[in-house]
């Protein structure tokens, strides 16, 4: 008994001694921390990064927004031809078959097509592989401006007789594949634009909100409150119905995305405005406000860079509606008009069911929306997940 | 509870008086007005209607005045129930409005309906059988009903219904039905052409909801009151039916809340492809007429539904989760 | 000292959890032994992380499906009746058997009072099921049942009637404590597995509660495994006390003899980090240096040597196994060797 006693008294002195001697071991035990703190420091990007690169899906979905863009950047040169360019002999022609090798060599082609009208009228086309147009890579064909800048006429692919079309042609002989690569351009950045001003009403709008408070942020809510009691659909319908149909183009493409980011706005300024209502307390923007920062400085420098992780996460889950809207209000035709050409304006053309029938491949641009729109589902909810901290 | 109703339903009537305002601005936007765009479309069409014409009617239903008083004549017959009168149909503009929005309400309520019996029994199945084959599929097809627009699928259900199964498909009624008395083959046949809307415009919002539900439920089972619930000794059905489902559907009532303006927007598109007598075909056509009392006050109808539905959703959640008290 | 035969309800031998994690495995619980008497207080102590937890959770199977996995070790558990010693580390863990003992014959409370009741049922409704399951009563009998229990466990006739249809938000901490312990009583359990039932609740309560808990352990003749990281909670309750570190026991024995005399450093360590009445006033209150070591890779050999005060041995690289010091106590070091 006493020896455990002795050995229990013992154990207890070398603590004590430990104690005493702590000092040393802080600084042994700072090594350990500092490789710690290096795990904390990892910026919030970094984290973010860190586990965004876990979810495959997501990244394949960011991949393929990525391509879509390219895509829409470099329309004119990957499509074949020009938006209205018209081949009056190959009207609504069924998409043709890339044939890779010819006599065993690697000699891209496509065949001609032979033209029958049936007794009921109907047009069939059959492939006729006598006569072949080989493709033909950085071909020169119509001239176009690539990026909107340089004129040029070099094109990815073309042949040099007959037509290349790898999905078709509509009613008046123009290259569906072309018109989708130039509807891209229209449909891709009136989703963009109209995030990028929804996002800066509704960022502006929503940080204030959430920062003042009081009565700014009352009046605020209450008129986000007044806008998203209206439908969405039928107010985006009554407001394009105004836009007279006699304005040029670029100027119905600008009063349509401002439109429809007249609701996106409300989503985003209520999301920031709960986030900066919690940043506010913070000690970085007390520390800020406390050396006398203004207000402005302190929104733009400190606020809004804590919360940008959040925005662009709202930002991606909100491009879908966003493209989606244009979409749908260009195909009841209350959008864009012709000549103004987005995949809503391609689709217009195929509200005739029976055009669908005849006539599958005019429906392709709905698959390129689907696709784009799936991939944005992807992008977003990764995003989402990656910039939430509390999540494994 | 009935307090805090009353003060809802009276903190309804400025917004409303405000939404009409803004309703009655947006209609008149577009330059011109029901009789230009009239004599518009018959010059367009070969006929011909002179000025003198234009301007008497414009008189007579005192689009000459201004705005405001235009506004007041508007407004001023609403307690009477009077919400102006459609020019186009010749008819008052509140039985027409009503008919539509009566529909529109059966094929939402019915979306809904869809909406939870679909998406919670999915939702519970991801849930418990997380990264499962079973999860990972279902969560793929939630993406794509996502993905695809409404119109698109009304469009794809359109082509399936006419070109590959050959049966009748959009309209409220099949054409040999129309003119019919009431039956049960009329009611089956009404009913047949109900669902398919409904379920193209509750399939986006199921996909959310069933992602929702799939979520909340993971995160109820990891908490301290399944484990209580394990320990008591039940079955993991029932913890999972009892507690898990229970606390995991909270939340769902506002989620879905927040799904009712989106699945009465998306009804007006639906409705023009399907052309099924939601307010949607009525309300486009009425906005390319300028047929402005109609146009108006479909969309202040709407406007009060979705207030009224948010309201309800509120109501719901109270009386779902005893932690909420409104009073 | 010859061994005389004694009945067990709990008896684990070197039980071994594991958790499989995408970071790696955890080795929670590394062959633990324990037994329990009918009848005892027994505590389980130790920082949170130890493993103490997982060992009552492997008792009761109710462990998460996914992550862990008892890969060694037995569980017998004697049911009472004269039928053989149930073996729970194999028997399904939803199957009939251990729901029949699980909140019958072996009840669990829990740390967070707030979270461990259904927000969204009444306290009765949680109490009454509990009942209805296991002794397939009518309604209203379980209803009465209910509400003795609830006037038991200090509610007052009054207060059992009308907190039976609340639910449990318009509760106090302690009201819903209470009522969690009706609820693990209500079906006269041989054991109760408390996990840290005091730790969330204020001072006074606690107190209150562990009387409780104490009166109702004689009035029902049942054993409590009392798990806390709260050495005057042990003090108060237990007779006997096991010192959990890193999935294993380092040192157990009676209540008395360690806190007179712990030896074990991870034990006079704890010892050191409470206030003591009778230690020197001068002497410091000062938590044990350093930090329990990344789960995912515990060194082999005595897992507390990095934080030990004691000169470090050559022995303590390797396995170091208990060791009886002295008759019922026992300890997991070298210097015992």
């Amino acid at each position: 008994m006493s020896d455990t006693t002795n050995k229990s008294a013992e154990l207890f002195r070398l603590y004590e001694e430990l104690s005493d001697a702590s000092a040393d071991l802080e600084s042994e035990e700072s090594v350990d921390q500092k490789a710690l703190d290096a795990i904390f420091a990892a910026s919030q990007w970094q984290l973010m990064w860190r586990k965004f690169k876990r979810n495959k899906v997501a990244i394949v979905g960011g991949i393929v927004v990525a391509l879509y863009y390219l895509l829409a950047l470099l329309a004119g040169f990957v499509a074949p031809y020009t938006l209205e360019a018209r081949f009056v002999q190959y009207i609504h022609m069924p998409p043709q078959r890339i044939h890779i090798f010819y006599a065993g060599k690697l000699q891209p082609y496509v065949c001609d097509v032979e033209l029958t009208v049936d007794e009921n009228l109907r047009k069939h086309y059959a492939p006729n592989c006598d006569r072949r147009f080989p493709l033909q890579f950085f071909a020169h064909g119509e001239s176009y401006k690539l990026l909107g800048l340089i004129d040029t006429d070099v094109h990815l692919f073309l042949t040099s007789d007959g037509i290349v079309s790898l999905l078709g042609t509509d009613r008046q002989g123009r290259d569906m594949f072309s018109r989708i690569l130039y509807g891209s351009q229209v449909s891709l950045t009136i989703g963009l634009l109209g995030v990028m001003l929804s996002l800066i009403l509704g960022s502006v709008l929503g940080v204030v909100s959430g920062y003042y408070g009081g009565w700014i942020d009352d009046l605020m809510q209450r008129l986000i409150e007044l806008v998203r009691s209206f439908p969405s659909i039928p107010l985006w319908m009554a407001l394009s119905a105004a836009v007279p149909p006699h304005w040029p183009p670029l100027r119905t493409y600008f009063a349509i995305t401002v439109i429809l980011s007249l609701i996106g706005w409300t989503w985003l300024a209520r999301q920031l405005r709960g986030k900066v209502l919690s940043l506010r307390h913070e000690d970085f923007v007390l520390a800020a406000k406390m050396t006398g920062a203004t207000d402005a400085w302190v929104i733009f420098r400190h606020l809004i860079p804590a919360t940008l992780s959040h925005i662009i996460v709202v930002s991606t889950l909100s491009m879908p509606s966003m493209i989606l809207a244009e979409t749908s209000l260009s195909f009841l035709g209350l959008g864009l008009r012709p000549p103004v050409t987005s995949w809503g304006v391609l689709l217009k053309e195929v509200q005739n069911i029976q055009s669908i029938a005849l006539y599958p491949w005019v429906f392709a641009p709905a698959l390129a929306i689907a696709l784009l729109i799936l991939a944005f589902n992807f992008l977003g909810d990764g995003l989402r997940d990656a910039a939430d901290p509390y999540t494994v | 509870m009935l307090a805090y109703m009353g003060r809802r339903i009276l903190g309804m009537i400025p917004t409303l008086f405000i939404v009409s305002v803004v309703t009655f601005i947006i209609i008149q936007l577009p330059p011109g007005d029901f009789f230009t765009t009239r004599a518009i479309e018959i010059a367009m069409s070969g006929g011909g209607q002179d000025k003198e014409t234009v301007l008497k009617m414009q008189e007579r239903y005192g689009l000459d005045k201004p705005l405001y008083v235009q506004y007041w004549r508007w407004v001023s017959g609403f307690p009477r129930g009077d919400f102006g009168y459609s020019l186009e149909w010749n008819s008052p503009v509140l039985p027409i409005v009503m008919k539509r929005m009566w529909y529109t309400l059966q094929v939402g309520g019915l979306s809904l309906l869809f909406m939870v019996a679909v998406a919670v029994p999915i939702g519970i199945y991801s849930a418990t059988h997380q990264y499962s084959f079973g999860d990972h599929a279902l969560s793929l097809i939630g993406f794509l009903g996502l993905s695809l627009p409404g119109f698109l699928l009304a469009l794809l259900w359109m082509f399936l219904g006419i070109i590959v199964l050959r049966i009748p498909v959009g309209g409220e009624l099949s054409k040999s039905m129309a003119d019919q008395p009431w039956n049960l083959a009329k009611v089956l046949d009404y009913l047949n052409h109900l669902w398919p809307p409904a379920v193209i415009l509750g399939l986006a919002s199921t996909a959310q909801l069933q992602r929702i539900m799939r979520g909340n439920l993971l995160d109820v089972m990891g908490q301290q009151f399944i484990t209580t619930a394990r320990a008591k000794g039940l079955k993991e059905k029932q913890v999972v039916n009892k507690y898990g489902v229970r606390a995991a559907i909270n939340p769902l009532i506002s989620v879905m809340a927040m799904e009712i303006p989106k699945i009465i927007s998306e009804s007006t598109i639906v409705g023009i492809v399907m052309s099924v007598p939601t307010t949607g075909p009525l309300l486009w056509r009425a906005l390319e007429t300028q047929d402005m009392y109609l146009a108006g006050t479909f969309l202040l109808f709407m406007t009060l539904l979705l207030m009224v539905a948010n309201l309800l959703a509120d109501m719901a959640l109270a009386w779902a989760d005893p932690r909420i008290v409104y009073t | 000292m010859v061994a005389t035969q004694q009945r067990y309800i709990v008896q684990i031998k070197d039980l071994k959890t594991h958790f499989y994690t995408l970071d790696g495995v955890v080795q929670a619980v590394d062959g633990v032994s324990l037994e329990i008497e009918p009848g005892e207080s027994l505590g389980l102590v130790g920082e949170s992380g130890c493993g103490k937890s997982v060992t009552a959770f492997s008792i009761l199977r109710l462990l998460p499906k996914k992550t862990a996995r008892i890969v060694h070790g037995n569980i017998l558990y004697d049911r009472g009746d004269g039928s053989p010693a149930v073996e729970l580390t194999t028997v399904d863990p939803n199957g009939d058997l251990i729901r029949n003992i699980r909140g019958n014959e072996i009840a669990m409370i829990f740390q967070e009072p707030l979270t461990s009741l259904s927000p969204m049922h009444t306290v009765g409704n949680q109490i009454i099921e509990a009942i209805q399951l296991h002794q397939g009563l009518d309604d209203e009998a379980a209803r009465q049942q209910a509400l003795s229990w609830l006037d038991r466990v200090g509610m007052g006739t009054s207060g059992a009637n009308q907190i039976i249809d609340q639910y449990p938000h318009r509760l106090s901490g302690g009201q819903r404590q209470r009522a969690m312990i009706a609820m693990a009583l209500s079906c006269k359990p041989q054991l109760l597995i408390a996990d840290e039932p005091t730790t969330a609740l204020d001072v006074t309560i606690q107190a209150q509660i562990l009387e409780l808990m104490k009166d109702l352990q004689e009035q029902l003749g049942m054993a409590i495994l009392m798990i806390t990281h709260n050495l005057g909670v042990i003090a108060e309750m237990c007779e006997r006390v096991a010192v959990m570190y890193m999935g294993k026991i380092v040192e157990s024995g009676d209540v008395r003899t360690i806190f007179r005399h712990p030896i074990h450093p991870y034990t006079v360590g704890l010892m050191r980090s409470i206030p003591q009445l009778g230690r020197q006033v001068k002497a410091r209150l000062t938590p044990i240096p350093g930090s329990i070591p990344d789960p995912y890779s515990v060194p082999s050999g005595c897992a507390f040597l990095p934080r030990c005060p004691v000169p470090k041995m050559e022995a303590c690289r390797q396995e170091v196994p208990l060791i009886e010091v002295e008759p019922g106590h026992f300890a997991r070091c070298v210097l015992y060797g």
